[in-house]
């Protein structure tokens, strides 16, 4: 009973050759000719479909699930020009894998829950392990999290571990791609249900610290907020950036990017006082701000900044948490899901493969690591599927 | 009760002085909370910068020495190509070099995604000269920016030929009006995005500029080592050539010069011939004559190698044909000379000395056109045995005088050629007549081994680094005393 995992990687700017050579990299660390499944993460510089049909070639049609990413993360390695991609294969006689997509998430997230749960209620099983899904995403993913569970007719916890597919961060709301088998979407969901006999293990971590006092909603509607402390939202985000930064929309994006509105946490979460409610997106013709989760007006929200110190104590203690979940055992294959602002928006490159060489270190240098750079990050809290913000999500299967 | 509501108003007082005390602190630290996130924000904006241009002039500095180390045309252009597109993150890149040959300017390598029809397309460009999408490439500028909303039709022609919205032409090297070559790296409207836009002075195009210098002197610098590489080649070529001659000039000289001396009954002959390494003209001859009598010739051709040898071979036969018919040694060499002189080319000559011995009698007769005169080794002493006469091929209608010695029992006479009183020392010194005559004089005439000697000698003077600078001919006469 083995199960065996490469990971393999590109960044050659042609999608045929970097679809060829990232699977044949992935391929021959994994020591296999025909994998069981596949995963697919690559940047959005690549012509998608070409770059899909090239890794399809190479893995011999072997299912597969991915999506678009700001960048990958290899190991040790990150890369988060517009031109990686980052296939893993698996080989498993003790891994089950069924994947799907389905589109319209942006519509109707909750329907779209549902109906990924009812293409999933005949392989739900006892040996079912978790499900992984790369979404785009929406306004509030939680709908889809509710259509999902609310269907799935289970009688245990299902966790659900992924990210939001990604791409260049110039404008997150930008255009991402979900992937499945030859199949590219651009507003779904792609996901693969994993079943058999692996021990997971998984951790999060937070990266933000709240900067000021308490602030409250004035006006709102959805993820939109108007009003902050009665002044227009905008003007709040202002007061915390350099005059030039909110001239444009566009800039407008990445400056406030490093700021995060957050609120109180639920009481699920222990480790954290606060959550993000996700990075603001400005719209300086109302004045308002959109955030990836829906705000009730009188909810107390503070503005936040990211942590160097925080991300690093993070990393430890993920390390620490998945090595004691999997009781010893060496993993045999982990996924990171990173948050996009958390990579060279944040840290000099060496400041970044620093701290991923130590979090590997921790869990097991030689372990096959795959990962992106997503907009949302997915994993459980308890007994809590959430989508996060700002967050690093690491899954260790053993 | 008032004193009591006193200290409660006071106390009141105080926690609001107090309140407001927190308040304004509060107010000043959270102010100071946001001029830090604001300064943290644009050091982040700034260390980005920075760092992108580290990174860039650190690759620059990696591809400077991967330029280095490589003469390998498709090496060279594949770097420059690749360099735009992996850390500029240009969309697509394109060389085109010069071929003067035929006036054009041909893609030699591009990078970037095209797909199968259009890199097809694109490999096989070729612009000539005066073609007007390159007229402002070719204008002297250090670059050209065609950039979005460029209207100069040239410009968009070939950006629509190598499949670029926008764009940067950089000349490579050369002349200003006449580069070896252009490099042109840039995007498609429909990427830009995902690329790195096309700004003057941006420090990606900086960086390119940059790249393109670097890539320029090494494709001037591999045209220069190539065209030294041909000329050594054809030099290698020619001197192969040359030995060639001198082996077959070589073999000619040998296979004519006699193997074995004659035999004389009361006489010993004994002859030496070491030749140098470019080949000379010096030659040497026994010719038994019908009377018993024995010719010998010693000469020297002028200039070395093939023609020398020709020479050489020619002026034996003549020797040879002459010898027979004339009894008295300056007849031979007046014949001789006739002969020679219809096809000696200019500046060409022979030099030659004839004697005829007589065995029975001693009587040597002798006759010498232009050769060094032969010493003549009798009563301990050594004398030049003087005959005067042009070198033969010169002019026609020559008299050469004729000398007659005795020679006892005892008597020696050696003969030899240029490259022996010529040779040099490391002081540039020449070994010279006086020398050679000393030593000849010094030494007794039964000596058999005074060639070896004599060589010996010559060995001692010019060194052990010296190197031999002419063929050196020896021919002995000795009378036996018996």
């Amino acid at each position: 009973m083995t199960t065996n995992a490469g990971v393999g990687t590109s960044r050659d700017h042609n999608p045929n050759i970097a679809g060829r050579e990232a699977a044949e990299q992935a391929l021959q660390k994994a020591g296999v000719d025909r994998p069981d499944f596949v995963f697919m993460f690559a940047s959005i510089g690549y012509d998608q479909h070409s770059l899909l049909r090239a890794v399809r070639e190479t893995t011999g049609e072997a299912p597969l699930t991915g999506c678009s990413a700001e960048g990958t993360i290899n190991g040790d390695s990150t890369d988060e020009s517009n031109f990686s991609v980052l296939v893993t294969v698996i080989s498993s006689e003790e891994l089950h894998w069924r994947n799907g997509l389905e589109s319209g998430l942006e519509a109707d997230p909750h329907a779209v829950g549902q109906r990924v749960a009812q293409a999933l209620l005949a392989d739900l099983s006892a040996e079912t392990i978790g499900l992984f899904v790369f979404p785009v995403l929406t306004g509030n993913l939680q709908h889809f999290f509710a259509g999902l569970e609310g269907d799935l007719s289970i009688d245990r916890f299902l966790p659900l571990w992924g990210g939001g597919a990604g791409n260049d961060l110039v404008d997150w709301r930008e255009r991402t791609y979900q992937y499945c088998d030859d199949e590219v979407i651009t507003d779904g969901v792609s996901y693969a249900l994993l079943s058999g006999k692996a021990r997971a293990g998984w951790a999060i971590s937070h990266s933000l610290i709240p900067i000021g006092g308490e602030r409250k909603v004035t006006r709102c509607q959805g993820n939109v907020i108007y009003e902050i402390d009665a002044k227009p939202a905008v003007e709040v985000l202002r007061e915390y950036l350099p005059d030039h930064a909110l001239t444009d929309e566009g800039d407008g994006g990445r400056s406030a990017v490093s700021l995060a509105l957050c609120s109180r946490a639920p009481s699920y979460i222990k480790d954290e006082e606060y959550v993000s409610l996700g990075a603001p997106t400005v719209n300086l013709t109302d004045g308002s701000i959109a955030v990836q989760t829906e705000v009730q007006e009188g909810m107390s929200i503070w503005l936040s900044s990211r942590d160097k110190e925080k991300v690093s104590t993070g990393f430890d203690r993920m390390a620490k948490q998945i090595n004691q979940q999997l009781g010893g055992e060496k993993p045999k294959l982990l996924f990171q899901f990173e948050c996009a602002t958390r990579g060279k928006m944040m840290f000099r490159e060496q400041e970044k493969l620093q701290l991923h060489r130590r979090f590997r270190q921790a869990v097991g240098p030689d372990v096959p690591w795959t990962g992106f750079y997503a907009i949302g990050e997915i994993g459980p809290v308890g007994e809590h599927n959430h989508i996060h913000l700002y967050t690093s999500v690491a899954l260790a299967l053993s | 009760m008032e004193g009591s509501g006193g200290t409660s108003e006071t106390q009141n007082e105080h926690v609001e002085q107090r309140l407001v005390s927190l308040q304004d602190e509060n107010r000043r630290l959270s102010e100071q909370i946001k001029r830090l996130v604001k300064t943290e924000h644009e050091l982040y904006q700034f260390q980005e910068q920075l760092d992108e241009q580290v990174r860039i002039y650190r690759h620059l500095y990696e591809i400077g020495k991967k330029l280095n180390a490589t003469l390998d045309l498709g090496e060279i252009l594949q770097i420059a190509t690749q360099f735009p597109l992996y850390q500029l993150n240009f969309e697509r890149c394109v060389v085109l070099l010069y071929h003067p040959e035929e006036n054009t300017f041909c893609v030699e390598a591009h990078d970037g995604y095209y797909d199968e029809a259009s890199q097809a397309r694109v490999t096989g460009l070729r612009f000539s000269m005066d073609d007007p999408a390159l007229a402002s490439s070719l204008s002297g500028s250090d670059q050209i920016i065609c950039a979005e909303g460029c209207d100069q039709r040239p410009l968009l022609a070939l950006g629509q030929a190598l499949e670029m919205d926008e764009y940067v032409a950089f000349p490579l090297g050369g002349e200003p009006q006449q580069p070896i070559g252009l490099l042109i790296a840039g995007n498609t409207l429909d990427s830009t995005v995902q690329h790195t836009r096309i700004q003057a002075d941006s420090e990606f195009v900086v960086g390119l500029a940059n790249l393109v210098s670097q890539v320029a002197t090494t494709i001037r610098m591999r045209r220069e080592i190539q065209a030294r590489e041909q000329r050594l080649k054809e030099e290698a070529h020619a001197r192969e050539r040359i030995e060639q001659e001198l082996l077959v000039a070589r073999r000619i000289q040998h296979a004519l010069l006699p193997k074995d001396v004659p035999a004389l009954y009361g006489w010993e002959l004994t002859k030496h011939y070491q030749p140098a390494r470019e080949v000379g003209g010096d030659f040497y001859d026994f010719l038994p004559l019908s009377d018993g009598r024995l010719g010998l010739v010693i000469g020297d051709v002028s200039g070395k190698g093939v023609p020398a040898a020709v020479l050489m071979a020619s002026t034996r036969s003549v020797l040879r044909a002459v010898a027979q018919r004339a009894l008295m040694p300056g007849q031979v060499l007046a014949d001789a000379n006739e002969v020679l002189c219809a096809d000696v080319p200019p500046s060409m000559f022979v030099t030659c000395f004839y004697g005829i011995l007589d065995p029975s009698s001693g009587r040597f007769h002798y006759a010498n056109a232009g050769h060094n005169l032969p010493y003549w080794r009798h009563d301990d002493l050594a004398s030049e045995m003087r005959a005067t006469g042009m070198p033969l091929g010169l002019l026609p209608g020559m008299n050469y005088e004729e000398k007659e010695a005795i020679l006892v029992p005892g008597d020696a006479i050696l003969f030899y050629s240029d490259g022996l009183v010529e040779a040099h020392n490391a002081e540039g010194e020449m070994f010279g007549d006086r020398r050679l005559q000393s030593f000849i004089a010094d030494r007794s005439a039964e000596r058999t081994s005074l060639i070896e000697e004599l060589l010996v000698e010559i060995a001692n003077f010019t060194g052990a680094d010296g190197e031999q600078e002419d063929d050196i001919t020896l021919v002995r006469l000795q009378r036996s005393t018996i």
